[in-house]
């Protein structure tokens, strides 16, 4: 299966080993996701048991859940989201202009979604209200822009009021009693204003209340009113409410529509609790814990109490301070960098207003019917997971309404973002550490098995013969890899002794057929002497000639211990190999005038160090090699050429290929190209001696085909002498 | 009364030939097997020259061992190491001990017998000197060649030489500016089988020796691939 896996470097593997190191840190992403939802769990079962600590207070309390307790809460704490400062006092004229556009734009309309009645016949574009209040100074205004096609105002011969397009308002003092005052306009301009009974139409007063002024200004729409009242008729636990009425037939004067700025009961009369009771606020407050919101919740899902804030979270911006040292400016660099990659959970986001009315939540659901739940949400813009428990309040065996705490999970998420990121700085750091460890080992680790392979290269020449001096005898590390060394060296040196042993052979085998040989050669020399008459006896010549070619044998057999020997002391110096070769060869154009001799130089003149005598030596090898294996009248080509650092010499004569193998093995000894006649003795020993002679001068030789096939080029590459002329 | 010579040489069969053709020549032969019997015969008597084997039955050096024993009985008595071993060492060592000279097997007996009368010329030659009759010798250019003594000087300062030694050089010097083959060096060193390489490393020792006494001697040129030649100046 990892078939292929044999295929890759040692390099290569190293570095799949470092990647698989990348499983560490996704274990601990792991551990740390494992962490964030038991972290969750922990704190959901925390939220759940303050949810309960709540609804043990709360339980049988049924004066907070009471239907007639409160009223919308348009002041005191609630107003702050309705009634904006105004930046100047508002001239009542029924011009929105000087209210400002900072406020103008807080403007709701009353169209959509607000609470209204009307006829069947109503159109959204009849009838519509865009209502904004204000405050300056001790003042309170209302600014209200009426989209209404007929103005139908007040019929100045009844003395019940709201028999025209009118406004009602409503104000439930802290006692819970209630004031209503209903606003009418004779025309445009000023409006008056009565202090109303329950029906809105009958004065309890015969003039008009001084202290809220009201101003109509017909607009193309309709009309546009401005209203100011003081502040002080509505205090702090005082609610108020505002509502306009239609009336378009002039004659029948009857309501056609009417929209109101709270929730308007069947009977006109105030609504029901919608919003919080202050008094339960005032007790949950106390219990209130930073950065969590609770919710008291009636058993019909409306809001009764709303406590604290989910913004802002617990502080991320606590940037880690770093040492003004290399690790510490390296940690900084890092820990920014990781900011931008990894997600920081956010610091800003938006959730349920304080002044949501009803909460519809499963959870809540579930709670209502009487089981303590914890459960998660995404916020409204989705940026944060909010955790929530309930807990239902109880009232005897019935269930009166549920405690809701929520926090945000940002702090977990905070410290899960904290630990990510120290997580991923340590990684990185380790994993930059372990993989220069890595890729320094393994470039040592090839730098050493390379030096191996060198050395042990070295150690044996081109053609398999050991250098003894090229042994590596270094010290190894107590490693495998030092074990694999020595082992080599000891390899080494056992092949250089065997090979010693063999090339000492020729020269003991010699030395000791050199005395029976002598002893034949004397005696034949001493059987002549004696007998006179076989001087000329063909077979006392034939002995003598079997006893030369014996000789012969023999002193090739010892001439190559001896040229090492004598190389051994021998000095190298700068030697012309032109000059050298082309004397050489006018030389052997004498001695084998048989044959044809071509020498090209490449050049007048080309430097080796080298010792002449034994360069004429390997000459009379080759040529000799090439006038034996050479056609009869055939061509010797001789040529010397330099290519780079290195000049090589050619010597090739017209013949027999040689097969590659024996291409190779030609230069070792007693390896012979074959014999042309029984007569010649081939030992196989003159390649050899120019190979000895080769490795002398640092140079190889190397036999060849020629390209056509017609003959054998044996050259010989010298290292070049650069001389300085 | 004929001259004497001692051959010590432990193969029976050589050391019968080589004694049966040095008989032949009229030469009075003692022969010995080892360094034993040769030292307690050269005690009683002393040869008036002795071929000497190096290997001596389980002796490496045998040979050598006796040539010391023998110049300490006598500086003057020529001594021929006749040896298997070729090698450049055993050369060497054999010379220093003053052999007169070193001969490699196999030999051809003829070629021995020359030498051996060679040498005795030379210790005649050298016994007159000693008594005051110097004969002719032959001086060309900075070379001194004594064809009588076989000995040669450079520059005024004799060259130890062995007898082939001097032979390569009287042979070169004799046709100056004239290659000489190597075929005819090898006729000239009176060996029966004689490699070129043999010849180089003759004409290498040669330089050698006229190296130690002048460093910027060149006049043995090498023709390669031919021979050498002699060039006067």
């Amino acid at each position: 299966m990892l078939k292929w896996f044999r295929y890759l470097s040692i390099r290569t593997k190293l570095i799949w080993l470092v990647l698989a190191l990348f499983t560490i840190p996704w274990m601990g992403n792991q551990y740390i996701q494992e962490m964030k939802e038991f972290l969750l769990q922990g704190q959901k079962e925390a939220l759940l048991l303050t949810a309960g600590g709540l609804a043990t207070i709360l339980n049988d309390r049924n004066e907070f859940f009471e239907q007639n307790t409160g009223v919308p809460e348009l002041l005191g704490e609630k107003n702050d989201s309705f009634a904006y400062q105004l930046p100047r006092l508002v001239q009542l004229d029924g011009d929105s202009s000087d209210w400002g556009e900072s406020v103008l734009v807080e403007r709701q309309s009353y169209t959509k979604g607000a609470v209204k009645s009307c006829g069947a016949d109503y159109q959204p574009d009849d009838f519509e209200m865009v209502h904004l209040m204000g405050y300056r100074g001790s003042w309170l205004y209302a600014l209200f822009e009426v989209t209404d096609q007929s103005i139908v105002f007040r019929d100045r011969n009844r003395v019940k009021v709201g028999y025209g397009d009118h406004m009602r308002i409503i104000i439930q003092n802290p006692d819970s009693s209630l004031q209503r005052y209903t606003l009418v306009a004779t025309g445009p301009g000023r409006m008056s204003g009565y202090l109303v009974q329950n029906d809105w139409q009958s004065p309890l007063l015969g003039d008009p209340v001084p202290n809220i002024v009201a101003v109509l200004k017909e607009t193309d729409r309709g009309y546009t009113i401005e209203l100011r009242l003081p502040r002080y008729l509505v205090s702090e636990f005082s609610r108020l409410g505002f509502t306009i009425l239609d009336v378009d037939d002039p004659d029948a004067r009857a309501l056609k529509a009417q929209i109101s700025t709270y929730p308007l009961a069947e009977n006109n009369e105030p609504g029901r609790v919608l919003l919080t009771s202050p008094e339960l606020t005032g007790l949950v407050r106390g219990l209130n814990q930073p950065n969590s919101r609770i919710w008291i919740i009636d058993n019909q899902q409306q809001v009764r109490a709303v406590v604290g804030g989910l913004s802002p979270p617990v502080a991320v911006s606590n940037k880690p301070t770093f040492p003004d040292t290399f690790w510490g400016r390296l940690q900084k660099k890092i820990s920014d960098k990781l900011d931008s990659v990894l997600r920081r959970p956010s610091v800003q986001f938006v959730d349920l207003a304080s002044n949501t009315t009803t909460r519809r939540d499963q959870m809540i659901l579930d709670v209502l019917e009487g089981a303590p739940k914890s459960d998660a949400r995404r916020s409204v813009d989705n940026k944060v997971k909010i955790v929530m428990a309930g807990h239902p309040i109880r009232a005897g065996n019935s269930i009166m309404g549920a405690v809701v705490v929520e926090q945000s999970s940002n702090a977990i998420l905070s410290r899960q973002y904290e630990l990510l990121k120290s997580l991923a700085a340590a990684s990185l750091l380790v994993f930059a550490f372990i993989t220069l460890m890595l890729v320094i080992f393994a470039w040592r680790l090839t730098v050493r098995i390379g030096r191996l392979r060198d050395t042990t290269e070295q150690a044996i020449t081109r053609e398999g013969r050991v250098q003894e001096g090229m042994i590596p005898g270094r010290q190894y590390p107590r490693d495998e890899l030092g074990d694999l060394g020595r082992s080599i060296t000891s390899m080494l040196k056992r092949l250089s002794g065997y090979t010693q042993y063999l090339e000492g052979l020729p020269d003991t085998l010699a030395h000791e057929l050199n005395n029976p040989l002598n002893v034949v050669s004397s005696s034949l020399q001493n059987l002549e002497q004696e007998q006179g008459a076989l001087e000329g006896n063909k077979y006392v010549e034939r002995a003598k000639g079997g006893v030369q070619r014996l000789r012969y044998i023999l002193t090739s057999l010892t001439e190559a211990a001896n040229l090492e020997e004598a190389m051994q002391s021998d000095e190298k110096q700068q030697l012309d190999m032109a000059k050298l070769l082309s004397e050489y060869i006018d030389g052997a154009r004498l001695v084998y005038p048989s044959h044809r001799f071509e020498l090209t130089l490449a050049g007048p003149s080309m430097y080796i160090l080298g010792a002449g005598d034994h360069i004429a030596e390997l000459l009379d090898k080759l040529v000799d090699n090439a006038v034996h294996f050479g056609a009869p009248e055939s061509v010797i080509s001789v040529s010397l050429r330099q290519v780079n650092s290195r000049v090589i010499l050619s010597v090739s004569n017209e013949g027999t290929a040689v097969d590659e193998e024996l291409q190779e093995r030609v230069f070792e000894p007693m390896v012979s190209l074959g014999r042309k006649d029984a007569k010649q003795s081939h030992l196989g020993l003159g390649l050899y001696v120019v190979r000895l002679i080769a490795e002398f001068h640092e140079a190889y030789a190397r036999m060849n085909n020629r390209p056509d096939g017609s003959g054998v080029e044996v050259s010989v590459s010298f290292p070049a002498l650069s001389v300085q002329l | 009364m004929s001259r004497s010579i001692a051959i010590v040489e432990d193969d029976v069969d050589q050391r019968e030939n080589y004694a049966d053709a040095l008989k032949a020549q009229g030469y009075e032969v003692t022969v010995y097997a080892n360094k034993p019997e040769a030292l307690a015969g050269f005690k009683q008597q002393l040869p008036d020259l002795a071929i000497l084997d190096i290997m001596l039955e389980d002796e490496m050096d045998g040979g050598f061992d006796i040539c010391r024993e023998l110049r300490q009985l006598s500086p003057q008595l020529p001594i021929i190491f006749l040896t298997a071993r070729n090698s450049d060492i055993d050369r060497v060592s054999g010379l220093r001990l003053d052999a007169w000279d070193y001969i490699t097997k196999p030999v051809n007996l003829q070629f021995l017998g020359v030498r051996v009368a060679s040498l005795f010329r030379i210790a005649s030659t050298v016994a007159m000197q000693k008594e005051g009759d110097v004969p002719a010798a032959l001086q060309m250019g900075q070379l001194y060649l004594d064809e009588a003594s076989l000995t040669v000087s450079w520059q005024g300062e004799a060259l130890n030489l062995t007898l082939t030694e001097f032979w390569v050089v009287e042979a070169l010097a004799r046709s100056p500016g004239t290659v000489k083959s190597y075929d005819a060096l090898m006729q000239v060193t009176k060996q029966s089988y004689v490699e070129k390489n043999t010849i180089n490393g003759y004409v290498r020792r040669i330089r050698k020796k006229f190296k130690q006494v002048d460093s910027g001697f060149d006049h043995i040129e090498t023709v390669f691939g031919v021979g050498y030649r002699w060039h006067s100046d």
